[in-house]
């Protein structure tokens, strides 16, 4: 059995962090003196992975050409940092291509340097001419990728069971709600860097705890009752928070695998607080846990045949995963296979799971107004797939623009068009507006119906609230530092109209930083927007706080503790999905 | 439709060319990795054959200066990229190649 070293794990810190299933844009290791991000990390979408430290089976090919040991490990930590979120952790292709020996060793280590110093017009970034590796290193990574790749241990039951924690068993936690705050306006914000949680009471504005988490949290939901909140880092610790507590905090944790990016929980009537689900990258699989203290009982393998051309593929990262309202299902969307997995949850020693074909690189997606139809994209496809959670289908591919990313998207009613959901591109300005009403506007329905332009790419989240009418679309992805640290908001009544740009950062009065504004989400009135503007972890950051409907500034939260914030969310809107 | 293609059709039509079969210089291209940079229409991470051929159609010693090319590498003409050397393909198809690439323009 292997065993993860922890000063190695330590190291996985530089490792990136999100909301949604948006690892694949978060791309910039925020060490101190570094510039935060640069162009071919934008372009290496995928980001860094956590196996950097983790050790792992390996077997020497006499056709490679030669490495040290200490080069082979050199340069195998280089790969999951930079490498192994587009070619794969066994290097089989996924968003870039496959760098198996077989096709490697037959290209040869001068070809391998050429591409890896230089990039390609088909996406891989020039980390040489970039300034990211020196000539030396890209001679290393040419010799390592002929090398047989590496393998990391599988994560089963005994270790999820081997790190499971429960701090506070349920029978001794409160019957009731022990504190005066109002719960369902609680902010959970992600301190990416220092592996915490701060959650924030979005009346007062004020910290309530900072809870220890996972490295680089990549999202945080709420169970259907609104009372616990599940947090997963990208190195796959899960931590469960009770709300109820005088004082909430962790109650239970686990580490579900060695990467991971997704988790959620029963929702439908009845369901609530019932399973809680998480989806890993490493092992390629997903787990489905008691809600109320994430004791393993289900681990299911993602591992199998791609849609299309049907070939098996061994490493299908679980991308994101939603609850559905209506049915109890979980929605698993699996990266590499292009399938969405309608899991039922009823009766887990028997599962029923119904396989969706919808396109390969899954990654991101939202509910519908009507919470019936489930919107994801397939992002290096350019495709979103709508998925008919009542009938278990998938309804359409439609073709928008160069990745897609919606992390949950927007429905709102367009005036020509009716109810819509909208989603940004990182690859280009373009927000793709999609029909979503096949009953009284069919015509329009599962339709781009209109394109229009933000600032530029590099968007991450676009959101607005059923009272609003402004639609909020942030850039932080943006090679421009002013586009990267402002917003840009449209009125929905005048979508033709160009959009007002707010300058968030500096309305955050912040020194010298990448001051990167992420994330709009709204209170639970819906008559606020909030912001991360976000620096590097030597540097001060903040959360704004936006007047919706004057798109006035009303608040500015900074405080020591408020370090490298990324994804918030807000507790009554994450519950209801309300986006 | 040109004469290619209605070749091709005619081709297709009597059950000789099911598949678009490459030409014996594209395997030959195939498989010493040229396409792994290079495509015939297209500027990829080096340019398209198409370009090559255009450049030096017609020039007296373009041949072996290409030749020489192919063997041992060279930067400079299409950008800062370079070509890696390719010391292991032999002269004989390396000519062949040459000339294919020449047939492009």
């Amino acid at each position: 059995m292997k065993f993860i070293r922890p000063n190695n794990l330590a190291r996985a810190v530089g490792a990136l962090a999100l909301p949604l299933a948006v690892a694949a844009a978060w791309a910039q290791p925020t060490q101190p003196g570094r510039a935060p991000v640069t162009e071919s990390e934008i372009r290496y979408q995928a980001g860094g992975s956590p196996l950097e430290g983790i050790d792992m089976h390996q077997d020497i090919n006499p056709k490679a050409p030669p490495m040290t040991k200490a080069e082979f490990d050199k340069a195998r930590q280089i790969y999951f940092e930079r490498c192994a979120g587009c070619h794969g952790v066994l290097r089989k292709g996924a968003t870039g291509k496959p760098l198996t020996p077989d096709i490697t060793l037959g290209k040869g280590t001068e070809i391998m340097k050429v591409f890896i110093k230089y990039g390609s017009p088909a996406g891989m970034p020039n980390w040489g001419t970039s300034g990211e590796l020196n000539d030396a290193e890209v001679d290393l990574m040419a010799r390592y990728v002929q090398q047989t790749p590496p393998t990391p241990p599988e994560w089963g039951l005994p270790q999820m069971k081997g790190s499971w924690k429960v701090y506070i068993a349920p029978e001794k936690r409160p019957k009731k709600k022990e504190n005066n705050y109002n719960i369902e306006n609680i902010f959970a914000t992600t301190l990416r860097d220092t592996g915490q949680v701060a959650l924030i009471d979005g009346d007062t504005k004020k910290i309530i705890n900072i809870v220890k988490t996972g490295y680089a949290v990549h999202i945080s939901r709420t169970s259907g009752s609104g009372r616990y909140v599940y947090t997963i880092g990208r190195d796959g610790r899960l931590n469960l928070i009770d709300l109820w507590m005088a004082k909430p905090d962790n109650v239970a944790e686990i580490k579900i695998g060695l990467e991971a990016r997704s988790v959620e929980t029963s929702r439908a009537k009845g369901w609530e607080d019932r399973y809680a689900i998480a989806g890993a990258y490493w092992p390629p699989q997903y787990v489905i846990m008691k809600g109320d203290t994430l004791e393993p009982l289900k681990i299911v393998a993602t591992r199998g045949m791609t849609v299309g051309d049907q070939e098996y593929h061994p490493e299908p990262r679980v991308a994101s995963i939603v609850g559905s309202h209506t049915k109890p299902e979980f929605v698993v969307n699996v990266k590499e296979t292009g399938k969405v997995l309608m899991v039922d949850y009823r009766d887990i020693n028997n599962l029923r799971t119904t396989e969706i074909e919808a396109a390969k690189f899954l990654h991101d997606g939202g509910w519908d107004v009507t919470k019936r139809y489930f919107l994801v994209a397939a992002n290096q496809s350019n495709k979103i797939a709508v998925v008919d959670s009542k009938e278990g289908k998938l309804v359409k591919l439609i073709d928008v623009d160069k990745i897609p990313h919606p992390g949950r998207g927007a429905n709102f009613l367009d005036p020509k068009f009716g109810p819509v959901w909208a989603t940004g591109h990182l690859g280009s300005e373009k927000i793709a507006v999609i029909g979503t009403d096949p009953l009284r506007h069919k015509a329009n329905a599962w339709k781009v119906v209109r394109m229009i332009d933000g600032q530029g790419g590099g968007n991450l989240f676009i959101k607005t609230h059923p009272k609003s009418k402004n639609l909020w679309v942030d850039t932080p992805l943006n090679p421009d530092s002013k586009i990267a640290q402002s917003i840009a908001v449209f009125d929905i009544r005048n979508l033709d109209k160009k959009p007002a740009v707010l300058p968030i950062a500096e309305w955050a009065g912040l020194g010298e930083g990448a001051k990167r504004v992420v994330q709009p989400e709204y209170n639970k009135a819906g008559d606020e927007v909030w912001f991360a503007v976000w620096s590097a972890k030597n540097q001060e950051s903040a959360l704004v706080v936006v007047d919706d409907k004057t798109r006035k500034l009303k608040a500015v939260i900074k405080t020591p503790e408020i370090i490298t914030p990324t994804g918030h969310f807000n507790v009554y809107n994450t519950t209801h999905d309300i986006y | 439709m040109n004469r290619t293609t209605l070749l091709a059709a005619v081709a297709a039509l009597a059950g000789l060319a099911a598949a678009p079969v490459a030409s014996a210089d594209e395997a030959l291209a195939k498989k010493h990795n040229c396409l792994a940079c290079h495509q015939i229409a297209a500027k990829s991470v080096g340019p398209a054959y198409k370009e090559v051929a255009k450049k030096y159609k017609g020039q007296a010693g373009a041949t072996a200066m290409l030749a020489g090319k192919v063997k041992a590498g060279g930067s400079g003409t299409w950008g800062p990229i370079p070509m890696p050397p390719n010391p292991a393909v032999s002269d004989a198809d390396i000519a062949k190649l040459v000339a294919w690439i020449l047939k492009q323009g």
